[in-house]
């Protein structure tokens, strides 16, 4: 999957340029304003606005892993959706149904996985739990996504006092106690789905922001942008198509690891009040109740760590295969 | 492929846990070897949040303040009562009104003998004890005056000083209220005014009650008479050189109560009515913080030990204090406290043979029914109840006939059996203890049928639900019955509140959501009453006395939190608790609870029990129903080995 | 440079101002007392407590009280007068009765501080040689082991980490201590734990940063391995090392740099499961306890700590950046 065109790329690489001074600028195509830099910048943006798309999903078809991960990810959310209910026909449990005759029941024919510490069956309430928390992963990660990517864009891109301004706002809402600003939030509005969207979100995107600016600063100094920038494009349509576009991988790494600490988050959150109420499970939920149970009946822990796991792994080689079908420098292969 | 790998490893890590749950399947839990030297390791629950007997509220902290400081009595190892501590007698009038205690040093001590080590070696002769407690050491004798461990003879001008420090408002003492039952504290406390009449120079009393008035500022500003009084009178501000205690003598210590108050002496164990050391308490304070008094650099104290260290969250190590006046009897050279909050950390700790005993009530739940197959795990009843308070003053949970349906369609005994430490599935409020009987039926009449309110009977529940207005669980308006259950967000709360909750959907039909808050916001709607339905509560008893349950619910506690207030109750309690005669006294409060109970503004649940593990070497500890070890008592059998303990139960 | 760090520098005084601000009336205005307890106190002697500590003030009074003690001026209220010290003074603790929040932050922050500034290296280490090792296998099976172990590090919560380390190693192997630091050193209030006791909590503490860590070096790895300028140092015929760590790990690191300021100043000030887990006395259980408490004056000197190690954190991460990366300037 090597790239034809490398010879007339013009990524201005930092130790190219200040180490490997043999080379001259001229030929690796650095020249201010040259060609390179239009059928450059034509790639980004103009010609391909309907192609990027359709190429994105053709070469995303063809990676096997993150096809197979999808299709992991797709089963989970459809068990998610039809689990508990197929679940119910099989042996007549919800997820709150209890039987305190078989606690800490062991896998058998009528409880698949078993039961939890309260004779509820265990597959039932982890198919259940996952709605919930592929939810949270979900809408959490979106919302560090577009509001952390933005953010981070536009204050690194602008840089000086702009930049100033907004990462100090970041280092700020860091440093508020987490705790008291969800109780103050549970205090002034009602407990509702959305609420915990808010809390999770409200701190998710931080890093996001400080990574995308990180990546941001460091190539908005490229001809190719300088170049755009001569042309009279609009910064805003420097940054989101051309700048952004070329800071997916880490993001989209980030994103995937987004993920798994929210879900997590989300059993914290109910510990203060505002996550799902008992006795409706979350996968963070039932590794909190398996973590006390940890020495005595292990599979209330594995069970929900082990689905978890399979998720984030398919979550993971689809975001992969999804950097590498976005990503502007394997276009075209 | 890492499917499997995962597959692979999870299964290996699960082998893994379930073999050394099992490999220590011998009759003790892990590792089990004495110290070579009286050397004790505890493990609490928590960090001590303060070291200052009058200050300190929590049940860690006792544990260390006990083991430091003593009062006028202290507990039996086994019945409680109030044995000879720092007083050896006490006396009292005729209307429990007055009490004199004759502490350590006094020549001639009169009335009532407290027991002191020599009555536990009679006990023990007689087979009231498991173990001699004394040791064959004979208590000292009452006429030598017991000392702070700085050498300072203790007197009763320390305990004049401590109680006047517990009362004054700036020391700001959170159980100061236990001190009310003493004539004028809680007026000292709460900063009131009296009103002097400048013509007489006496005080003005109430000319119908014949009491004297008295009033905070904030009262007089809103109070219209009290304002027009306080124009033509000298307002004074009480002080704590108010409060009626006194020193007769060096050794002669007196207290007026303000009302008849029977149980006082009982109450001297607990450490707010300790004395503190006024000498370590001034040079902190001359040194310019006051409360670094505690630390082991200045700390002078009373009991059986000394601070030799104290790091926050890491450990405190305490040794024996030579001048305390029963040096002899203590065995321990040396304790170190350790502070575990987690409860799995706490038995592994235990486990790897790191700590030889630990506050009750640290084991994780599922734990239970493994450890109870161990000869090291303890299981005693306690005297704490668990209940679910109802909102008496939200519709419709105003109707006892309603609160009668959720109390007669709630399984305790499935809630027993899934916590699984021997609780007790209660049918009243005063856990079991000697002398009181608790009610254990009440029958009530409901439109010509009788109902036993206290028992557990689905039909009869859903008959009474329907009486109170929701047949089938549906109101009149057609709507089905929602009753919310409020706890505060703790594993154990949570999985009770999804027990009951089955339980009342299936048995009456009817909606329950489950409201779990944190903890402070908990305690916010629980005081304002903002909860609709149930909210659960434990109450653990300050001194083995049910007036200790029974008193949260009269007018103005603010531990109610039912919302429930009934002034015949209110009688019936303060008649009760006049009652010289210990037998009768009991009987009326029986009499109070039964009374309590058929108004019904909470549902009883169980009784706690207090579980733990215990090496078997520690020795020197009775079960009781508070969890008080003293390590006073307390030695290390260090020849122990489990050869040995086998050929003795065998002998046994 | 020498400009744009000062600046930073002296912005930092009035943005931690502004997040104690914050945090004060946030706390003020959360529900819930200080003081309440399942058993609950009578109100009057509630108001001892408000009045000892000031809480029966408007709470202007209360903010200026704050401010003024945080520039070394002490309000007594016994002889209403101020005291001045060279240092802020954080006031009283109100769970912890008989100690000043200074004493407990200066109790525990070294110990927090050395779990986590270990816990981080541990992850820096084993994270960045993985994740190049695996860049530069792309999809071998090397490459999939190592990020198959990140991906369980990122799904395993290390409030089960903990435990199942400590099952292992402490219960059935009794090789290490299952909790509790034992001290090697000790200089006045820096102390130094045994590796015997340091071992568990900072391996359990560093499993998710390798994950983090690893997925993002490699990725950046993978971006910057394909750039011209590798190639042409390859072309050039630099020693393979010295292209792999001269250059494309520094083009590569620029995501892992952005990560570390929060992630090193939120290690460092304490991780509550961790220290719970392991009896560690750190700071990080102070923190959460000083927010479930209402525990106002302990809240927000940690919270002042947290952001000023914060702040410097993500100022020496902006310095790192313009060495790392030539391309990136301060004006």
């Amino acid at each position: 999957m090597r790239r034809p065109k490398d010879i007339i790329k013009d990524d201005s690489p930092p130790d190219a340029r200040d180490r490997v001074v043999a080379v001259p600028e001229g030929i690796v195509g650095g020249d201010f304003g040259s060609g390179n830099n239009v059928v450059r910048m034509e790639e980004a943006g103009v010609v391909e606005g309907v192609s990027l798309w359709q190429d994105a999903w053709r070469r995303l078809r063809r990676n096997k892993l993150a096809v197979a991960g999808g299709i992991i990810v797709l089963i989970v959310v459809l068990l998610a959706l039809i689990g508990p209910w197929l679940v119910y026909q099989y042996n007549g449990f919800t997820y709150q149904t209890q039987d305190l005759t078989i606690r800490l029941a062991e896998p058998g024919r009528l409880h698949p996985l078993g039961t939890d510490i309260l004779g509820r069956d265990l597959l039932a309430r982890l198919l259940y739990g996952s709605r919930i928390s592929l939810m949270v992963g979900l809408v959490a990660t979106l919302v560090s996504l577009v509001i952390g990517v933005a953010y981070g864009a536009i204050a690194g891109y602008f840089g000086g006092r702009v930049d100033d301004v907004m990462m100090r706002i970041v280092d700020v809402l860091y440093s508020l106690p987490y705790i008291i600003l969800v109780v103050i939030l549970l205090a002034l509005f009602e407990r509702s789905l959305f609420l915990l969207f808010a809390a999770l979100g409200a701190v998710s995107w931080l890093t996001m922001a400080r990574i995308v600016r990180g990546q941001v600063m460091s190539i908005k100094n490229e001809q190719f942008i300088e170049a755009a920038r001569a042309i009279g494009v609009s910064n805003w349509k420097i940054i989101f198509r051309h700048i952004v576009p070329n800071t997916l991988g880490p993001v989209i790494v980030y994103a995937t690891l987004t993920v798994p600490s929210v879900i997590l988050q989300e059993a914290f959150l109910s510990f203060l009040g505002l996550g799902v109420q008992p006795p409706t499970p979350s996968w963070g939920v039932l590794a909190n109740e398996g973590t006390q149970a940890i020495a005595v009946h292990p599979l209330l822990l594995i069970v929900p760590g082990a689905m978890m796991a399979l998720t984030l792994f398919s979550l993971n080689f689809l975001g992969d295969g999804l950097r590498d079908a976005l990503d502007p420098q394997m276009r075209k292969v | 492929m890492k499917l499997r790998h995962k597959a692979v490893l999870s299964l290996a890590l699960s082998s893994l846990i379930i073999i050394s749950a099992c490999t220590s399947s011998g009759s003790y839990f892990g590792r089990t070897t004495p110290p070579d030297g009286q050397r004790l390791i505890f493990e609490n629950a928590a960090e001590p949040e303060t070291l200052d007997p009058q200050k300190s509220t929590g049940v860690p902290e006792s544990h260390v303040i006990d083991a430091l400081f003593e009062g006028l009595t202290k507990y039996h190892p086994k019945t409680l009562e109030p044995m000879a501590a720092l007083a050896t007698h006490y006396e009292t009038n005729a209307d429990n009104t007055q009490f004199t205690f004759y502490l350590r040093g006094h020549p001639a001590p009169r009335g009532i003998k407290l027991p002191n080590t020599d009555t536990l070696r009679e006990e023990y002769a007689a087979g009231k004890l498991k173990e001699d407690f004394s040791r064959g050491i004979a208590a000292p004798p009452d006429n030598v005056p017991a000392r702070w461990s700085d050498g300072r003879i203790i007197t009763a001008y320390d305990f004049v000083y401590s109680w006047r420090r517990v009362v004054d408002p700036a020391t700001a003492a959170d159980y100061a209220s236990l001190l009310y039952y003493v004539k004028n504290a809680e007026e000292i406390n709460s900063g009131k005014l009296r009103f002097r009449d400048p013509a007489t120079g006496r005080f003005r009393v109430d000319p119908e009650t014949g009491e004297e008035i008295t009033a905070t500022e904030k009262e007089i500003e809103k109070d219209e008479k009290l304002s027009a009084l306080a124009a033509k009178s000298e307002l004074v501000k009480f002080t704590p050189e108010d409060l009626a205690v006194r020193a007769l003598d060096d050794f002669t210590f007196q207290v007026d109560m303000r009302a008849p108050t029977a149980f006082f002496v009982k109450m001297q164990s607990h450490h707010i009515f300790f004395p503190v050391p006024r000498q370590a308490i001034e040079a902190a304070r001359a040194n310019g913080l006051e409360s670094a008094w505690t630390q082991p650099a200045n700390i002078v104290t009373s009991g059986a030990f000394t601070m030799k260290e104290w790091r926050p969250y890491d450990k405190i190590v305490l040794v024996k204090n030579p001048n305390y006046y029963e040096a002899d009897l203590v065995a321990l050279d040396e304790i170190t406290i350790l502070p575990i909050n987690d409860n799995t950390t706490n038995v592994n700790i235990y486990k790897a043979g790191e700590a030889d005993m630990m506050q009750a009530n640290a084991v994780p739940q599922p734990f239970i029914t493994v450890l109870r197959q161990k000869a090291d795990f303890h299981i005693t009843p306690a005297f704490t109840s668990y209940y679910y308070l109802l909102n008496t003053t939200k519709p419709p949970f105003d109707n006892v006939l309603l609160r009668y349906a959720l109390n007669m369609a709630t399984d305790k005994k499935a809630i027993t059996d899934f916590l699984s430490a021997g609780q007790i599935p209660a049918l009243n409020l005063v856990p079991p203890i000697e002398g009181y009987e608790t009610p254990k039926s009440l029958t009530v009449n409901v439109d010509g049928k009788s109902y036993d309110v206290l028992s557990f009977n689905v039909d009869a529940a859903r008959e009474l639900l329907a009486k109170a207005g929701f047949a089938n669980g549906v109101g009149r308006d057609g709507r089905r019955l929602n009753v919310e259950i409020l706890f505060n967000t703790l594993e154990a709360h949570k999985q009770i509140a999804e027990i009951v909750q089955q339980q009342w959907r299936k048995n009456l039909n009817i909606d329950v959501t489950l409201v779990n808050q944190e903890w402070k916001v908990y305690l916010e709607t629980l005081d304002n009453l903002h909860y609709a339905g149930a909210a659960r509560r434990a109450w653990n008893g300050d001194y083995v006395d049910p007036n200790t349950f029974l008193d949260m619910f009269v007018t103005g506690s603010v531990n109610n939190g039912s919302g429930w207030t009934d002034e015949k109750y209110d009688r019936m309690l303060k008649e009760a608790n006049a009652t010289t005669d210990a037998a009768l006294r009991m009987k009326k409060l029986s009499e109070c609870e039964t009374y309590l109970l058929k108004n019904m503004p909470f549902v009883p649940l169980y009784i706690y029990t207090w579980f733990y593990l215990q090496k078997p070497y520690v020795r020197g500890i009775e079960e009781n129903i508070l969890d008080q070890h003293p390590f006073k008592y307390i030695w290390i059998d260090t020849g122990w080995t489990a050869e040995s303990d086998r050929t003795q139960i065998a002998m046994r | 440079m020498a400009r744009f760090v000062l600046r930073r520098l002296i912005v930092m005084i009035p943005l931690v101002l502004v997040v104690l601000t914050i945090t004060f009336f946030m706390v003020s205005l959360a529900p819930g007392s200080p003081f309440s307890k399942e058993r609950k106190l009578p109100p009057e002697i509630e108001a001892n407590l408000n009045a000892k500590y000031g809480f029966d003030q408007p709470r202007h009074i209360q903010y200026f009280r704050f401010m003024g003690r945080l520039f070394g001026f002490t309000y007594n209220t016994e002889t209403k007068s101020y005291a001045w010290h060279p240092y802020p003074d954080f006031g009283d603790s109100t769970k912890y009765k008989d100690r000043r929040v200074n004493d407990i932050i200066k109790e525990a922050l070294p110990v927090s501080a050395i779990l986590g500034l270990t816990a981080y290296l541990i992850a820096l280490f084993v994270g960045l040689t993985t994740g190049i090792l695996s860049s530069l296998k792309q999809n071998s099976w090397l490459d999939y082991l190592t990020m198959s172990g990140a991906m369980l590090g990122v799904s395993i919560p290390n409030f089960v980490l903990g435990p199942l380390l400590v099952i292992v190693f402490s219960l059935t192997l009794y090789w290490l201590p299952p909790a509790r630091m034992e001290w090697a050193a000790e200089w006045g209030y820096l102390r130094i734990p045994t590796l015997k006791t340091l071992i568990l909590p900072a391996l359990t503490l560093a499993a998710l940063y390798v994950a983090y860590i690893a997925r993002m070096t490699r990725s950046g790895m993978l971006e910057t391995l394909r750039q011209d300028y590798i190639r042409t140092a390859r072309a050039k015929g630099l020693s393979e090392r010295r292209v792999v760590l001269g250059h494309a790990l520094r083009g590569g690191i620029l995501p892992v740099v952005s990560f570390t300021g929060p992630a090193l100043a939120f290690l460092i000030s304490g991780t509550i499961v961790v220290e719970t887990i392991f009896a560690v006395p750190g700071l990080g259980r102070y923190f959460v306890e000083a927010a479930n408490n209402r525990d106002h004056f302990l809240l927000l000197g940690i919270t002042a700590f947290v952001s000023v190690a914060l702040m410097i954190f993500n100022l020496l991460v902006d310095i790192a950046y313009a060495y790392i990366d030539p391309r990136i300037r301060y004006e």
